[in-house]
């Protein structure tokens, strides 16, 4: 509405009025036409004068109707002033039809807008009091509450020269707008309160399962290392103890698996899952899954095959969580596989700047109503009544893991042919080899013919881990060990007993595992000693960064006994050497 | 006020009847009403073709007043006090 098209409408009629009547009366001496003038009195022009007036005729009833039917309203207003020049009313000089319809005055002409409605708001007076006062246009929307709560959007200029009372307005009713634009705006708000809670409520969810995790897995440490140890104990379970105890452990295993994988989605669902995207060695990466694999596919009678690829491949990722992709990939490749299967993982270069990875099994495959499920949370696609165990958490965790590397996941399928997964990942061109990271040591154990005594300190707050480490060592009587239950009383007892190895719980009461590693490392009487982490934070990446910190090993609970003796002996052995090179 | 503060274009057909009618009133009026403030261009349609088309003039004579503010009507000018209110002349200003 910011030309006043009603003005030039108004303009055009006129004219076309004014042409008409001129030749109507006679007085017109000359027409144009598009080929020049015409004298009206020369025979020639008498049908030129026909024509223009047929014409006229028609734009006339062209310009009337089109008059008639603009839906914007329109008024002729003069304001009216009191004796201290304050505009109070103004009086209505001319209307068009659709003023009554926009407005629901009828038969305004003449008459005093206070006349037609006697409380419409002052604002209107001053309003357009300004506009004759000044001359300057003014564009506005407001509410005319007396006019049954309309809503208009308005447009008014003055008329004739500075001391001209007369005001033009042209307005439409947005009424309807205004109720939809505050509908719309009261949808935003509400959507918008629904979105905060729904997001509060899922990072509560997460931070939930994130510290159930941590609470479900300091009992499963005591129900697995119990376990174990009655296994490994003397006198020797018997055989149908054996097979109970089996029983307990297979379950706790189980068990743990899961908390971990509920844990990996409540930590990447919460953003607290970090990334670091680095340039990542394929063949790296893929030897490493390869040796992993090889005897679980041994086991489950699958041919396991690697196929060659470029060796100078490197793909934009978190060398950790790829890690942990291609091992879901591989291990549900295996899982649910034929008897004799194959498992196949091939790369390729297929899009320009893309590496993929794909993982294809000999199984049952896919229907399309089962791979349109997957990558769903707790989904696993009926394998619920079946006896392969699994949270059917695996594939949704990968799909996030993937897309936070900027990468995409798939799946071909046939039935009865076998499934192909894989992963496209941006390839990184600019490779430089990614930091070697220092390769868990290889460390044989060393039966410690050595008598000497060695003293381990343990520091940690559970008493059942206590117990338990208490017992696994019972059987080496050449460590005696001792004991604090928190960070702080850890520390001062170091520095007191100077131990030989020390067994440092990570969340600890007072100071943490970290924090009394980096005090004891600062102190030259026991900078040496070398400290075994031993925390239920189990992420790979928790892993790799407590070995960068400084700890001789960073084990996971709960505490598997084989590899916790054998981090004892590889520490102790160390210790020796220590002792031999001074 | 200037010479020629109200400006006219009478568009005319040579020596027809109604087009000197028209410039008689048109010179009258302005002689009455505007003495000393106005000006008037004359234009025959009948030599100058192309300027009645752009002005969309399909109808001579027609006068069009150019300032203070743009009206154009057609036609001998008989009317003078039609005339004067079509051209905003004759306004009842409260003030004046």
């Amino acid at each position: 509405m910011t030309e006043p098209t009603y003005a030039e409408l108004k303009e055009r009629l006129e004219r076309a009025e004014g042409m008409l009547r001129t030749l109507e009366h006679g007085e017109a001496d000359a027409v144009m036409s598009r080929d020049g003038p015409g004298l009206v009195r020369s025979k020639a022009a008498i049908s030129m004068e026909q024509i223009l007036m047929a014409e006229l005729r028609e734009s006339k009833e062209r310009y009337h109707t089109l008059f008639n039917s603009i839906d914007e309203g329109f008024c002729l207003i003069e304001m009216i002033y009191d004796e201290h020049e304050n505009p109070i009313d103004w009086r209505f000089l001319e209307t068009n039809p659709a003023f009554e319809k926009q407005t629901g005055l009828r038969d305004g002409v003449g008459k005093r807008m206070r006349e037609l409605a006697p409380d419409h708001e002052a604002h209107w007076f001053e309003t357009y009091g300004e506009v004759a006062r000044t001359g300057e246009p003014i564009r506005f929307q407001n509410e005319a509450k007396e006019l049954g709560g309309r809503w208009f959007d308005l447009y008014a200029f003055r008329i004739g020269e500075s001391g001209s009372y007369k005001v033009a307005v042209l307005f439409r009713d947005i009424t309807d707008f205004k109720n939809l634009e505050q509908a719309q705006l009261d949808r935003n708000i509400e959507m918008e309160t629904a979105t905060a809670v729904a997001e509060k409520a899922n990072l509560a969810k997460s931070d939930f399962l994130s510290s159930m995790s941590h609470e479900l897995r300091t009992p499963l440490n005591a129900i697995l290392g119990f376990a174990q140890l009655l296994e490994a104990g003397t006198p020797s379970p018997t055989a149908i103890q054996m097979i109970r105890l089996n029983q307990i452990s297979q379950g706790g295993w189980y068990l743990l698996r899961l908390i971990n994988e509920i844990l990996d989605l409540a930590l990447i669902e919460s953003g607290k899952s970090a990334m670091s995207l680095e340039p990542v060695s394929l063949s790296k990466v893929l030897l490493e899954c390869q040796a992993m694999f090889v005897p679980q596919a041994a086991k489950n009678s699958i041919h396991l095959h690697f196929h060659m690829f470029d060796n100078a491949w490197f793909v934009h990722a978190d060398q950790t969580k790829l890690k942990q992709v291609l091992t879901n990939l591989l291990s549900n490749a295996i899982k649910y596989n034929s008897i004799n299967g194959t498992v196949e993982v091939k790369c390729s270069e297929n899009t320009p700047g893309r590496l993929r990875i794909s993982v294809k099994d000999s199984g049952d495959g896919l229907s399309a109503e089962k791979l349109a499920q997957l990558f769903q949370p707790f989904n696993r696609l009926g394998q619920e009544v079946g006896v392969k165990e699994g949270t059917g958490i695996g594939l949704t965790v990968s799909k996030k893991l993937v897309e936070m590397m900027g990468g995409t996941i798939g799946v071909e399928s046939r039935v009865g042919v076998g499934s192909e997964f894989w992963i496209e990942l941006e390839r990184d061109i600019a490779s430089q080899p990614a930091a070697t990271i220092r390769p868990p040591g290889e460390f044989v154990s060393q039966p410690t013919g050595n008598a000497s005594r060695y003293t381990l300190l343990y520091v940690e707050d559970n008493s059942a881990n206590l117990m338990l480490v208490e017992q696994i060592i019972e059987d080496r009587p050449h460590i005696r060990m001792i004991s604090a239950r928190d960070g702080a009383r850890g520390v001062a007892l170091a520095q007191e007993q100077l131990p030989d190895i020390i067994l440092m719980d990570i969340n600890l009461p007072v100071l943490s595992g970290i924090e009394a590693m980096t005090l004891l490392r600062r102190d030259p009487a026991t900078k040496h000693i070398p400290i075994i982490a031993l925390s239920a934070n189990a992420m790979t990446r928790d892993i790799e960064r407590g070995v960068e910190a400084g700890f001789f090993r960073y084990l996971t609970k709960p505490i598997k006994i084989n590899e916790f003796t054998e981090a004892l002996d590889a520490a102790m052995a160390s210790v020796g050497n220590q002792q031999t090179s001074l | 006020m200037s010479a020629d503060e109200y400006r006219f274009r009478l568009f005319i057909a040579g020596n027809e009847p109604n087009s000197l009618l028209a410039e008689q009133n048109l010179r009258a009026l302005c002689l009455t009403y505007l003495p000393g403030c106005h000006h008037i261009e004359i234009i025959d349609v009948l030599q100058d073709f192309e300027a009645a088309l752009q002005a969309m003039i399909m109808v001579a004579p027609a006068v069009m007043m150019l300032a203070p503010r743009a009206v154009t009507l057609f036609g001998a000018l008989n009317d003078t006090a039609k005339t004067l209110a079509a051209l905003g002349l004759k306004q009842a200003n409260p003030h004046d």
